[in-house]
């Protein structure tokens, strides 16, 4: 005689059991899977319960990969069964397994439906600072007013270090204060006399400089003004016009001079050797 | 005693000799309209445990704008005097007159030597069949010295830090003029390469990169 029992099956995954000749309460065969819900190509692992002899697979559909193998002993019995990554989600799958009872033999029924797998999300991108540009706008002076005597406080933003110089200051580089988080301050006395141009130059260590110039002979009202960027030039830098490059691949100026040089030094040579002989016949 | 004075008569012609024939040499070598001495030859070289220096730029504070008088590079036996050279109307800088082969011509556009950026130096590497300012500069190696000597009397001493040779028609104009910098440093410029009888340029431009040491 067999039977057919409808087990609790959560999800997506429910058994159902197959009797054959009595069987009591206490020894009623069960299996179960998890994880559950599952997903195509996911490893389920199996526990059979109540069965005195291992299940062996008598059909299972097509859900795994390859018959899973029970071990262990009775009356319970775990195996892992790797699910094939191609099942269809929302399609109900059918495993089912044979073994042993007190009193008789049992079919295991393992009625599955895989999930889904959800979408990865996303990832959210890391936001970024924004790169640091050294500019103008990160330099504030209280006047831009030069005055033999007078003075100047810079106020400058900067994530690194500040170095401030120039040919119109008493003293040159200024003495930078950190005033707060990248925040420095330096305060510039001009000298009575002031050179023409006068510069100021801030330096953000690693992030670039910004100059200032002023011209207090030319009656620009002493006004320190951003210095305009460098005027980028265009096309070739001709820098020689290739004549002894082209007298020495032709084989000759240097090498000229060179064998005139050789022979004006024998020629002294010669003269000395004459010389010697001359001395020695007159001793 | 006669014979002794025979050897030292001797002595002196060879020395004399040998003398006229050095003047030779560097007359046929380094002709110049600059009083200036042309570059010398390779018995001026530094010791070689000087190129070995290393470059300490950090911690050297730029200076204020002075312009440069003159140049020196005690390696290559260079000592000459630098003038301002501007931009042409049409956006070519200005090169120092072949006339004047000794001369150094530094863009006056840009900042001066020793300011925070690049300061550009340009020299001919030839002319008029002879070696001119920047004719050994391919010699420097990483730490070889340059010093400029500038209005104000100060003298700044870069380090060389490396030397690039780039197809003229692809100068990197911006980098060598414009590079934003938080130093003072240096730019050596000059042709290289082989020269082009067709368009009777060299094909190429030596570059030579520094940094500021000391002040």
């Amino acid at each position: 005689m067999r039977k057919t029992f409808a087990l609790a099956g959560a999800g997506a995954a429910a058994a159902a059991l197959v009797f054959a000749g009595p069987v009591s309460a206490a020894t009623q065969p069960s299996i179960s899977a998890s994880p559950n819900p599952f997903y195509p190509g996911d490893t389920l692992t199996l526990t059979a319960k109540g069965c005195t002899t291992a299940p062996q697979l008598q059909s299972d559909s097509g859900l795994f990969v390859s018959p899973p193998q029970f071990r262990g002993q009775p009356t319970t019995w775990i195996a892992q069964g790797k699910t094939r990554s191609n099942l269809t989600p929302g399609k109900t799958y059918v495993a089912k397994w044979t073994c042993q009872i007190e009193g008789g033999s049992a079919v295991l029924s393992l009625t599955t439906t895989p999930g889904k797998r959800p979408d990865r999300p996303t990832p959210t991108p890391t936001p970024t600072r924004p790169t640091f540009s050294f500019g103008y706008d990160d330099v504030q002076l209280s006047t831009r007013r030069v005055v033999p005597g007078g003075s100047t406080t810079f106020t400058v933003t900067c994530p690194t270090s500040v170095t401030i110089t120039g040919n119109g200051f008493t003293q040159s580089p200024l003495k930078v204060t950190k005033i707060g988080e990248n925040k420095w301050r330096a305060t510039g006395v001009f000298k009575k006399n002031l050179p023409n141009p006068t510069t100021a130059t801030v330096i953000c260590k690693g992030h670039g400089s910004v100059k200032y110039t002023t011209n207090p002979d030319k009656g620009d009202n002493n006004n320190m003004k951003p210095k305009p960027s460098t005027k980028i030039p265009t096309g070739p830098i001709n820098t020689g016009d290739g004549t002894l490059y082209m007298a020495e691949k032709n084989g000759s100026a240097m090498p000229l001079a060179a064998a005139g040089a050789g022979a004006a030094l024998a020629a002294g040579l010669g003269a000395v050797v004459l010389r010697r002989r001359m001395v020695r016949g007159r001793s | 005693m006669a014979g002794r004075f025979a050897a030292a008569v001797g002595r002196r012609a060879l020395g004399a000799a040998t003398g006229v024939l050095l003047t030779a040499s560097l007359l046929t070598a380094c002709g110049s309209e600059d009083k200036d001495a042309a570059p010398a030859g390779p018995s001026s070289s530094a010791p070689a445990a000087d190129s070995q220096d290393t470059t300490q730029a950090a911690g050297v504070v730029p200076l204020g704008e002075s312009k440069p008088t003159r140049i020196a590079i005690p390696k290559i036996g260079v000592s000459a005097p630098v003038e301002g050279v501007g931009l042409l109307p049409n956006g070519r800088v200005e090169e120092p007159p072949l006339s004047r082969p000794n001369l150094a011509g530094w863009y006056s556009e840009g900042v001066t030597p020793g300011e925070a950026g690049p300061a550009v130096i340009l020299g001919h590497v030839d002319a008029n069949k002879k070696p001119a300012v920047f004719y050994r500069l391919k010699e420097l190696t990483k730490g070889d010295k340059i010093q400029i000597t500038r209005e104000d009397g100060s003298t700044v001493t870069f380090a060389v830090t490396e030397l690039k040779r780039v197809d003229k028609n692809a100068f990197p104009h911006q980098q060598v003029f414009g590079e934003q910098l938080d130093h003072a440093a240096l730019r050596l410029v000059t042709c290289g390469g082989a020269f082009d009888p067709q368009s009777g340029h060299y094909k190429d431009n030596l570059i030579v990169y520094a940094t500021m040491v000391a002040a």
